[in-house]
């Protein structure tokens, strides 16, 4: 039985699949594929799977991750090529690896967001005063006790770095922000602070997860 | 493909893999090379249609065509809906996303009576006209099956082809048809001709129905040589007849998310009440082999966990001890869990027991379906409480700590004493737990009792009864509430409404298709939703239209009324149904099929075949 790490891409329509629903997306391509993995030993046996990160419905993602155990011998290759068999439309993996960090080690996210709009100057100039601004506050749902409030928050600090310009069809964002299992920021969370003067000018929000990194900026592998 | 408008809604809706499409095992073709579009529709929610295995059969079938091209579609959520309305975005095939008003054939499976404004809906949803004769090119044909089929009179005016029975050879029939008539530049007229000719085609626009001064039907007129009688379509053998070997395995969690294995179909019980005991006759098995074979393919090629064995009153079929052990020897190593429905568990072996208790235990249930010994043998149901309380021991004695009890409340004969023997036969259960020495310390036991609301359904020994009325039901809830006395036994009733209009429309006739369109015109949809029932807008339509609910729902017919449905031949002699209503009467049961044949007539429709006789 050996660990692995199965890297994948979740395009297109496979952005509207929901992390649980992945979950079970997983396991029965995993079945259909006739890879062996070990199952929980409780009184209802599961298949044992980790993915690192939940990712938002809507989110496209060139950087998924799910660890498994495999319990008979096969090779990285043949794993990845018989899941791309068997796979829905959207979902490709990329790789099959030992896990060399643990998912609880992932501190930052690449996400290039991209804004579609026919005023490309106003809606840059617009994002662009409010994301270089000093403070950066953004309403988030916190707990207070047991019940649920909203907070005021400032995600200034989330930002490790960005870059807007121009594109096609509108304007690029491509941002680096906290992820990880204490501190995650929704990259819907900025966009709605950043876009706030601007919201009817934008047509569409298309947003992708492109890498995953550690502390040191290193890749998550 | 999506269209980037649509991919925009996506954003705003619950649920959006309800309409993308692209589940794994999905048939996506090049619409350049077929020459055939079929949009196979289930007039409810994406999660209730996608468990549906009818549209999993069909849409195999159709798509094995090289020509031809089947697509699902389903009725969107209210929060689609109006965006697709605001939108201007018609109706489309999960597949492909085009829209299904430009497909040739349109088919819609009728499953329950309360998805008939669903129908409407999604017609105006695709752009189409909601009524037959205002729809003139020669596609899209509507055509619609399923059980509900078997009185179609309701819905007559919407529909253009009404396939009563079972579907697998008369879909391929009417598509090679219409390819014909497609190539030939026919009207849809000259098409209709012709399909009325196919045995098992009901073209309800060839046939004229005229009134009594009392609202009865008179006389029934055939035109355009269209047959007076229209037989059932039956499949003659269940092992060799098409069954898939993939099921489109949905992203979303849907009610019946499994592979299922059909293992024969009919019933051997004749329990009076049933109509799918009724009109699925005659009964007809899968040899085990078969059976086992599929269900490993189907496991195999969906990566299901589940597998579930699909048919009426699963124990009695005759190769039950044979196939579990044949399944289970592959399903166990695979982590696959068998579930069998609808199960006796009073005629099963003890080494089936024991098999079964090695996979998942899910909930036991069990259906009295009446309170009293009386009652129970004027449906025919034959149960006795011994035989309940047997069946209680034995599962007790497995390890079950909860029993669901069915029970139906209305039926002909009905007294307020039998609504106690619900009651009473509950707690004779509650007290067998606490009979068995061995059952778990400290663990109490729960006994849910689920009382649906009888409807008379045509092609069963009721067809004639009034049902009870929406007062008379409140008072027998409300004695069956007080009639139990301990917190062991939970009671769950189904909603008396929505009871009274399916009742209306299981026995309707063609007045009923201007009701239909006026409540749907009033905004009624979804209406087996609770969220979605609008009683008082059915009210006002009723009304409006000067069409009576009692008249459909509370009147006792006489034998010899003409019945909306009796251009149906379903196999069951008229004769046999009147013959066991007068035995209902007077609480005398009938044996099942395989004690005795009762010569009920569905053998008729398969050259005299059928797998009761031995």
């Amino acid at each position: 039985m050996r660990n692995v790490r199965i890297f994948f891409e979740k395009k297109d329509i496979a952005k509207y699949i929901s992390h649980l629903d992945l979950m079970r997306c997983f396991s029965r391509a995993i079945k259909r594929a006739g890879i062996s993995i070990w199952y929980t030993e409780g009184f209802n046996p599961r298949p044992f799977m980790t993915f690192s990160l939940p990712l938002s419905l809507g989110t496209e993602s060139f950087c998924e991750s799910v660890d498994v155990r495999i319990t008979d011998e096969m090779t990285d290759e043949e794993i990845v090529k018989r899941l791309n068999g068997v796979m829905p439309t959207g979902i490709v993996v990329t790789s099959a690896s030992e896990p060399v960090h643990k998912a609880d080690e992932i501190r930052w996210a690449r996400f290039i967001i991209t804004l579609e709009t026919n005023d490309k100057q106003e809606v840059l100039e617009s994002v662009k005063n409010k994301i270089s601004a000093s403070e950066i506050i953004v309403e988030k749902q916190g707990k207070k006790g047991r019940k649920k409030v909203l907070k005021q928050i400032d995600i200034k600090g989330d930002i490790s770095s960005y870059e807007l310009c121009e594109c096609e069809n509108g304007v690029k964002l491509t941002v680096v922000l906290s992820a990880g299992m204490r501190n995650n920021i929704n990259p819907t969370l900025l966009l709605d602070a950043v876009t706030s003067d601007v919201k009817e000018l934008i047509e569409a929000v298309d947003i992708v997860k492109e890498k995953m990194y550690l502390e040191d900026m290193s890749e998550f592998c | 493909m999506l269209s980037k408008q649509l991919e925009k809604l996506l954003k705003n809706v619950q649920k959006p893999a309800r309409y993308t499409g692209g589940e794994f095992n999905s048939v996506v073709k090049d619409k350049d090379k077929v020459e055939f579009r079929y949009a196979f529709c289930f007039p409810d929610n994406y999660e209730i249609g996608m468990s549906h295995l009818g549209m999993k059969i069909l849409y195999s079938l159709i798509n094995a065509r090289e020509e031809a091209w089947c697509e699902r579609v389903f009725a969107p959520w209210e929060d689609m809906e109006k965006l697709m309305r605001e939108n201007d975005i018609p109706l489309y095939g999960l597949e492909s996303g085009d829209s299904i008003k430009d497909f040739d054939m349109i088919g819609f499976t009728m499953q329950y009576e309360m998805s008939y404004t669903n129908v409407l809906n999604m017609l105006d949803l695709a752009g189409l006209p909601v009524r037959s004769k205002d729809r003139t090119d020669l596609t899209p044909i509507i055509c619609a099956g399923g059980p509900c089929v078997c009185n179609p009179e309701p819905i007559a005016d919407f529909i253009d082809i009404f396939t009563p029975g079972e579907g697998e050879e008369i879909v391929n029939e009417l598509i090679d048809l219409l390819e014909k008539h497609k190539k030939l530049g026919s009207t849809k007229l000259e098409f209709l001709r012709e399909a009325a000719q196919l045995e098992g085609v009901y073209v309800p626009a060839f046939y004229d129905v005229n009134y009594n001064d009392d609202g009865t039907i008179k006389e029934v007129v055939n035109r355009e040589n269209a047959p007076k009688i229209v037989k059932k379509r039956i499949i003659s053998d269940l092992n060799t007849v098409f069954y898939p070997e993939n099921f489109v395995v949905p992203f979303i969690e849907v009610v019946h998310d499994r592979a299922v294995s059909e293992i024969f179909r009919g019933c051997i019980r004749g329990c009076r009440f049933c109509q799918a005991g009724f009109i699925y006759r005659p009964i007809r098995e899968k040899t085990s082999d078969v059976i086992n074979k599929q269900a490993k393919t189907l496991c195999d090629n969906t990566g299901y966990d589940e597998i579930s064995l699909c048919s009426l009153s699963t124990s009695d079929y005759t190769e039950i001890d044979k196939l579990i052990p044949k399944m289970f020897d592959w399903a166990l190593k695979e982590n696959i869990n068998v579930s069998l429905p609808s199960l006796r568990v009073d005629n099963f072996s003890d080494e089936l027991m024991e098999e079964l208790k090695k996979v998942r235990r899910s909930g036991l249930t069990f259906a009295p379906e009446a309170g009293t010994q009386r009652l129970r043998d004027a449906i025919n149901k034959n149960v006795t409480e011994g035989e309940v309380v047997r069946t209680a021991e034995k599962a007790f004695a497995g390890g079950w700590t909860t029993v669901k009890l069915y029970f139906m409340m209305g039926l002909p004969t009905e007294t307020l004493e039998d609504i106690e023997g619900i009651a009473d036969l509950a707690q004779t259960v509650v007290n067998t737990y606490y009979k068995n020495p061995d059952r778990p310390k400290g663990k109490s036991v729960t006994v849910n009792i689920s009382v649906a609301s009888f409807v008379p359904k045509p092609f069963t020994p009721f067809q004639w009864e009034p049902q009870d009325t929406k007062p008379m039901l409140e008072e027998k809830q409300k004695h069956l509430l007080e009639s139990v006395k301990t917190h062991k036994i939970q009671v769950s009733y189904h909603e008396s409404q929505t009871s009274v209009l399916e009742g209306v429309f299981a026995r309707g006739d063609r007045k009923l298709c201007d009701v239909i369109e006026t409540a749907w015109r009033k905004g009624c949809k979804f209406d087996s939703w609770d969220e979605f029932f609008r009683f008082d807008l059915w009210e006002e339509a009723f009304k409006e239209c000067g069409v009576s609910m009692e008249f459909y729902a509370n009147r006792k017919r006489e034998f010899d009324e003409i019945l909306p449905w009796d251009m149906f031949d379903y196999g069951i002699r008229k004769d046999f149904l009147i013959e066991e209503n007068k035995k209902a009467h007077e609480s005398v049961t009938t044996p099942n099929c395989r004690q005795k044949c009762a010569a009920c007539g569905a053998a008729r429709l398969n050259g005299g075949k059928c797998d009761a006789k031995r």
